[in-house]
């Protein structure tokens, strides 16, 4: 079995890539289409954007009016793009590569975008002395249906391009020693260099890694900089390029709610985040600290996504002001339908900030002893015996429908 | 079950995620009516929890009839039949006859955006 190496330079990387994420998920969600020609529309749903293999077969391609793609294979079944459902399992591969190292980056859309994450694998080597033992922690997180792929090697390119060659399922390790052969017959289109620099490179009959690779150094930056400095090393198997966590991010907590039935209003909307950014302040990893980005996510029912990302220009440890800002946020909000899942999920958490407290607390401790009073409630009753009326569909005929009773649970 | 509701489920078991109620206000309310040939109502009983009916009051005057249907293009439309009446005493009431089942409930009614119920 190939081992990682242990000794330095130990630069390994890890890179757990679904190739056209969007289009597994559907197929997890619909397993029945397994060896069917299938497509997925584009979110315009005008255009093919994935397809099967059986699909190619009938003539259908990538880009092809869905038109078009049906006249070619009528058995044909569109799928549509569910971003939500998307996200999810992006988070997941995340969550799965976040379990066997602190250091992770969700690859840029250059790279592959969603469904490609790297990890930096230095300091690990002792508990994955085995590219098994890295490949089972991988893929103990992973839906075994999404058929993730991984590859490790000692430089970032290196690696994505060893996911991408990798059995779905499986692992591939590159030793540096063999980058360079196994690189060479890659597409120049892979690495990273603009689209006219690759257009040059192919105009000099230049089209994969090895012959790119095999040009002097110092000639290929006399021609294209440093970015075709850079891509040079990466043909060669020394990609300088590290794996650039955000780790401050990791440092966040999250609140899930789920509506049922999904929440229609605005309003609905609002009440359910204030008590979800009260309970978040109030998880221990949260308490007496600071927020640097407060991010907002929200998925209908019928899986389409809506987030938004706020990061500040100042940390804030105080609700009152945290709430301004996400009320601002929601009010201005365009909304794809009702919500049955809201996130809120605040990062960045740190000890620091700028900011003088203030010496009037008195509005803000009547607040906390309000909700303090509601906790023991529950306790005792097993419920929140408290609610607040929400108008939920005002203009509607039936007067059952306009409000509804929201529990108070901070 | 939806797939979507089985897929939000399945969230809600992995990550833990708190779940959160609505429950409606201004629920119609089951009422026993005794009606004319021409099926407007002539007196009403309420009757409790229990089903023990209560004694029983004459309608003095229809004020208001009104016909409200709910998404009348589906096939499974909403479709009542409102009357604001007055009892006998002067008490004003709101009920409706579900004009599907033919069952009748009480109902406080304010005209949408309007917070003033007509009872």
């Amino acid at each position: 079995m190939p081992t990682l190496r242990i000794n330095a330079p130990s630069r390994s990387i890890a890179c757990l890539a679904i190739p056209s994420l969007a289009f597994q998920c559907e197929l997890v969600e619909h397993p029945g289409l397994l060896g069917t020609p299938v497509a997925l529309s584009d979110e315009a749903h005008s255009r093919v954007a994935d397809l099967t293999p059986e699909a190619r077969r009938h003539g259908v391609r990538a880009g092809m009016t869905l038109r078009d793609a049906v006249e070619l294979c009528p058995t044909l079944s569109i799928l549509e793009p569910r971003p939500a459902l998307v996200a999810r399992f992006a988070r997941d591969l995340v969550e799965a590569m976040a379990a066997v190292s602190p250091l992770i980056e969700e690859a840029p859309a250059a790279e592959g975008g969603a469904g490609v994450v790297f990890a930096d694998l230095r300091g690990t080597e002792g508990m994955y002395p085995r590219l098994g033992d890295l490949k089972r922690a991988v893929f103990a997180g992973v839906p075994p249906q999404l058929r993730a792929q991984l590859g490790v090697a000692d430089a970032r390119f290196t690696a994505l391009r060893a996911a991408y060659r990798a059995e779905p399922g499986a692992a591939l390790h590159v030793p540096l020693a063999e980058a360079p052969a196994f690189l060479a017959a890659e597409s120049v289109t892979h690495l990273p260099l603009d689209i006219d620099t690759v257009e040059r490179l192919q105009l000099l009959g230049i089209e994969t890694c090895g012959p790119f690779a095999a040009l002097p150094r110092h000639a290929v930056e006399a021609q294209f900089g440093l970015e075709g400095g850079v891509a040079w090393l990466a043909a060669s198997g020394e990609d300088p390029r590290p794996v650039r966590p955000r780790p401050w991010e990791r440092e966040r907590v999250v609140e899930h709610v789920q509506a049922e039935p999904p929440l229609v209003s605005r309003e609905t909307v609002l009440h359910a985040l204030e008590q979800m950014l009260g309970r978040a302040l109030r998880q221990p990893r949260a308490r007496h600290r600071f927020v640097r980005l407060v991010r907002l996510r929200a998925e209908t029912e019928r899986g389409a996504l809506w987030e938004r990302e706020q990061v500040l220009r100042e940390p804030l440890g105080d609700r009152t002001r945290l709430w301004t800002l996400l009320r601002s946020i929601v009010e201005y909000a365009v909304f794809p339908g009702p919500f049955s899942l809201v996130t809120l999920e605040l990062a960045g958490l740190t000890d620091e900030s700028g900011r003088q407290h203030s010496l009037f607390v008195e509005q803000t401790r009547r607040r906390e002893q309000l909700d303090e009073m509601v906790r023991h409630l529950k306790v005792r009753f097993g419920e929140s015996p408290l609610a607040r009326v929400v108008d939920v569909e005002p203009w509607h005929r039936l007067p059952e429908h306009r409000r509804a009773l929201l529990e108070y649970d901070p | 079950m939806s797939p979507e509701r089985a897929r939000t489920q399945r969230i809600t078991q992995r990550a833990g995620v708190r779940t959160t109620s609505l429950r409606s206000i201004g629920m119609p309310r089951g009422l026993l009516v005794r009606v004319d040939a021409s099926a407007h109502p002539i007196a009403v009983a309420r009757a409790d929890a229990r089903g023990q009916r209560h004694a029983e009051s004459r309608v003095e005057q229809v004020e208001e009839v009104w016909r409200v249907a709910e998404a009348w293009w589906r096939e499974s439309t909403q479709a009542r039949t409102y009357y604001r009446v007055i009892l006998e005493g002067g008490r004003p009431l709101t009920l409706f006859r579900d004009d599907a089942t033919g069952a009748w409930f009480e109902q406080a009614y304010s005209t949408p955006g309007h917070t003033t119920a007509h009872e």
